[in-house]
């Protein structure tokens, strides 16, 4: 007797849960999105994950690189070739501008000329000595 | 590319829908995803059929496994943000579409009972009453013993109708 009724409770129970789950699987379904065709739909993919995602911005990037490489081999073979004894001369009068400007002073900070104290007169002091021996 | 899979993908596509919301505890957006990525795998050959239980039944397994998959990404990720922030105000709440998902107090009701049972007895509740699988097929999906299984199915079912008569009370 007490297991016909819970027998009888758990099939009520198992219903009610299926009314409940199949009414929820009913409203789902409506917001389910469109089944798109995951390979061929381009937006899937855009959506889709990172690996997706990358293999999309693969092709601008691989463009980018090959821009940047193009641009680095035509500036070094559009570089004009310097003649080295030019280069050595110019180096050479860039170090004396240098040297000339550190050597350079202007007037205003020039030491101010002061009086040359009096010599001591060596030769007049060994004379003065003797007189007075 | 089979013609026949891209049939039966979109046969079932209602019912993968349904099952990869609850994989993602409703949250519409990774759902999306997680569901895009299991076909992704099943049309490029990632994820292949090899005949042990019906190809629906496969197919609910390879997008458990997709969101699985993903929720650990996404627990990772903000592990990364909590220590870069010391802080989980940036932190979304699992359940935070929810709100957007649900349009009837009902359904709503539902999902969070559900949401507040253990992985496990949520899986094998909605496999059987949402999707109406058996026991069985459901312990395929989930990759589980059919005794583990029923365990589930009964306590997950008793703490269910408790949660629900306490929430309607």
């Amino acid at each position: 007797m007490s297991e016909d009724h819970d027998h009888s409770t758990q099939s009520q129970l198992d219903t009610r849960l299926r009314q409940r789950f199949g009414a929820l699987r009913e409203s789902e379904a409506l917001s389910a999105p469109a089944f798109r065709h995951p390979v061929l739909d381009k937006t899937a993919l855009a959506s889709g994950s990172k690996r997706d995602q990358r293999s999309a911005f693969g092709l601008p990037r691989l463009a980018a690189a090959a821009a940047i490489v193009g641009l680095g081999v035509f500036l070094v073979i559009d570089t004009p070739q310097e003649d080295p004894a030019a280069v050595y001369a110019g180096i050479m009068q860039h170090q004396q501008m240098q040297t000339d400007w550190l050597l350079s002073v202007s007037d205003t900070v020039l030491p101010a000329q002061q009086p040359v104290p009096t010599l001591y007169d060596i030769d007049a002091a060994i004379d003065a000595n003797q007189d007075f021996e | 590319m089979a013609p026949g899979l891209i049939h039966l993908l979109e046969s079932h596509h209602s019912d993968s829908w349904g099952w990869a919301l609850a994989c993602c505890q409703w949250q519409h957006h990774q759902a999306e995803e997680a569901l895009q990525e299991a076909y992704l795998r099943v049309l490029d050959g990632r994820a292949r059929f090899r005949g042990a239980a019906s190809e629906r039944t496969w197919f609910f397994g390879v997008i458990k496994l997709v969101a699985l998959e993903q929720a650990r990404k996404a627990s990772r990720q903000r592990w990364r943000l909590f220590e870069f922030t010391a802080a989980n105000e940036a932190i979304s709440e699992p359940d935070a579409d929810l709100e957007t998902v649900a349009s009837d107090q009902a359904h709503q009701q539902l999902r969070q009972a559900l949401c507040q049972l253990p992985e496990r007895q949520r899986d094998v509740l909605h496999l059987v009453f949402y999707t109406e699988l058996s026991i069985e097929e459901a312990a395929g999906v989930l990759h589980i013993s059919l005794g583990s299984a029923r365990t589930h199915y009964q306590r997950g079912k008793a703490r269910l109708a408790s949660l629900l008569e306490i929430e309607n009370e």
